[in-house]
């Protein structure tokens, strides 16, 4: 029988880092498994792009011994055998490292064989990856003349030819027209079933559809982290909206059983609030029916991951005040 | 992994306008100081025959053809140093050979090699229009293989101080006006000192090419050149590895 938990691939502990005076993580630890995408999500500044570039090596962490931190790829210390456990890394940065002069076939076949690819086998894995992310009809185009949505593909592109464990993607769509980034995504899911992918990103919506788990980030610390199907019920409320075309008073409204609040939104719309292990709606349906309400709509309430996302990170910002405070007297 | 970073500097370089409009102009720069000490030296050639011990072809047209080769790199190296590193940077396609499996040691010597090759290449044009004369004269092949050996050293020494300077900055610009400051500066402290046994005659690259273009291979010049060039790829190295450690 095959393993039941896949391997973690990418194992960092403790890492800090500070820019002249100003720490940017503060003892960051992150694992990944083989078969994981993970959405790194925060605003701009909360130090994702500082993580990813000490993730792939780009950066050093702070003082590795003192601390106790260290960086695993695959198993490899990266900190201390960087060239062998590089190898197992793709990394897509912010702006893509792309030389424009060179035409998309050179350019990713330079970066295979930059990963110490055979030639041969560089040739194969550059007509896969060309077919894996549409780039089959501009291979002998110069990147500089690609649009941007090519560039961004080419830039996956040489992350990905070489066929790490470990993808790192530093916000893969920013900039994409909205078919190419549904493209990106599906790309980036497809990635996810055979390697690790980590990817960071400001958009929602992202993480919803592309990720596993999600990592929040605030201020160079991870302030929560979830699988992406749990942060969405995370603070969610149970109930719905109602309209109705011939309302009957509020009161007759409140009285159905397990209802526990009702608040007009509108002349005709209410939002209704039920206790989470109850559910009212097939009552209030019946009810309407018979008393002529005209029901015209019932949407069950969601809690959008921008209402989550905000809920973390100001219990985030409230915790860290409070700690402040309490560090203080 | 030295030879493929050496491979993508040249590929980058001729897939620029810019790279073949500076050979062609350099070419022809220097057909035309050929040909201008071709026709001095038949206008001479004459009185040159009266004497005992006449000065042969080569010592008239190769040496100081060489030796204005020489100035002129100085000036052309930094242009093509300064994109090395600096523009890398700026153009942020340096995270790629940062995130690669490679060390400081690969970037910077394929960075070498790369920009040594092709400026060898841009030079090639000298040897080959004094070869030319081969059709109607005899030649001092020794003297042209010493030219030839010290241009090859001296430029050397150049990218590799051009290299270190691009390493330390992110705009190239600023990458080839400070080589270009080292550079012409060495040489104006060459020039400028007097006395015969002056430290700054020692620290000059084109002090120690006199000896080449007068014929003269002098281990210690050549000894120089070597040490030269690598005190500078090693500090390129290690700018390189601060790269990681300051961001």
């Amino acid at each position: 029988m095959p393993n039941a938990t896949p391997e973690i691939t990418l194992a960092a502990r403790n890492l800090s880092r500070r820019f002249g005076s100003r720490q940017v993580i503060h003892n960051l630890s992150l694992e990944l498994r083989r078969g994981e995408v993970l959405g790194l999500l925060g605003h701009n500044g909360a130090g994702k792009t500082t993580t990813l570039q000490m993730l792939t090596g780009c950066l050093l962490p702070d003082s590795a011994e003192k601390n106790g931190c260290s960086i695993e790829i695959c198993g490899i210390d990266l900190l201390r055998r960087p060239t062998l456990a590089k190898a197992h890394i793709g990394y897509l940065p912010e702006t893509p490292p792309l030389y424009r002069e060179l035409s998309v076939n050179d350019y990713l076949i330079f970066a295979a064989r930059l990963r110490g690819m055979k030639p041969g086998a560089a040739a194969e894995a550059l007509i896969q990856t060309r077919q894996r992310c549409g780039l089959e009809a501009v291979g002998r185009k110069i990147i500089g003349t690609l649009s941007k949505g090519y560039q961004q593909r080419v830039g996956i592109a040489q992350a990905i030819i070489h066929r790490p464990a470990v993808i790192v993607l530093d916000e893969p769509t920013v900039g994409l027209d909205p078919t190419q980034i549904r493209d990106i995504r599906t790309l980036i899911r497809e990635l996810g079933d055979s390697s690790s992918v980590i990817l960071s990103t400001h958009l929602l919506g992202e993480v919803q559809s592309v990720c596993d788990r999600v990592e929040i980030m605030q201020h160079g610390k991870l302030i929560y982290g979830d699988t992406s199907a749990h942060m969405q019920q995370y603070g969610s409320v149970s109930g719905f909206i109602i309209s109705l075309r011939n309302p009957p008073p509020l009161s007759e409204l409140e009285g159905i059983a397990g209802i526990s609040s009702v608040e007009p939104l509108s002349a005709t719309q209410f939002r209704v609030l039920h206790a989470p292990d109850t559910n009212p709606s097939a009552a209030l349906l019946a009810l309407a029916e018979r008393q002529g309400w005209q029901l015209e709509q019932l949407t069950p309430l969601q809690a959008t991951l921008e209402e989550v996302f905000a809920r973390i990170t100001h219990a985030g910002i409230t915790a860290a005040e409070k700690n402040a405070t309490g560090e203080t007297s | 992994m030295i030879r493929l970073l050496a491979l993508r500097e040249l590929r980058s370089l001729f897939s620029m306008p810019s790279t073949w409009f500076a050979l062609a102009v350099l070419q022809f720069i220097f057909a035309w100081f050929f040909l201008a000490r071709l026709d001095a030296f038949l206008e001479v050639q004459p009185q040159l025959a009266q004497l005992a011990n006449p000065p042969g072809v080569t010592i008239t047209i190769a040496a100081p053809l060489f030796n204005t080769a020489a100035l002129l790199l100085m000036m052309l190296a930094p242009m093509f140093t300064m994109r090395l590193i600096a523009e890398e940077r700026r153009n942020q396609t340096f995270t790629l050979l940062l995130s690669a499996p490679l060390s400081s040691r690969h970037i910077v010597l394929g960075k070498f090699f790369g920009l040594l090759v092709f400026l060898a290449a841009l030079m090639t044009g000298v040897p080959l229009m004094l070869y030319t004369l081969m059709f109607g004269t005899a030649l001092d092949h020794g003297l042209l293989l010493s030219n030839m050996l010290g241009l090859l050293l001296l430029t050397a020494s150049y990218v590799a101080v051009g290299l270190y300077v691009s390493a330390l900055t992110t705009q190239p610009v600023i990458a080839a006006i400070g080589a270009l400051a080292v550079l012409v500066g060495l040489w104006l402290a060459d020039i400028g000192a007097a006395a015969e046994g002056s430290p700054w005659h020692l620290i000059s690259p084109l002090n120690h090419f006199q000896n080449f273009n007068a014929g003269l291979l002098d281990s210690g010049d050549a000894a120089f050149f070597v040490l030269f060039s690598a005190v500078f790829l090693l500090l390129a190295m290690r700018r390189i590895h601060n790269n990681r450690i300051y961001g």
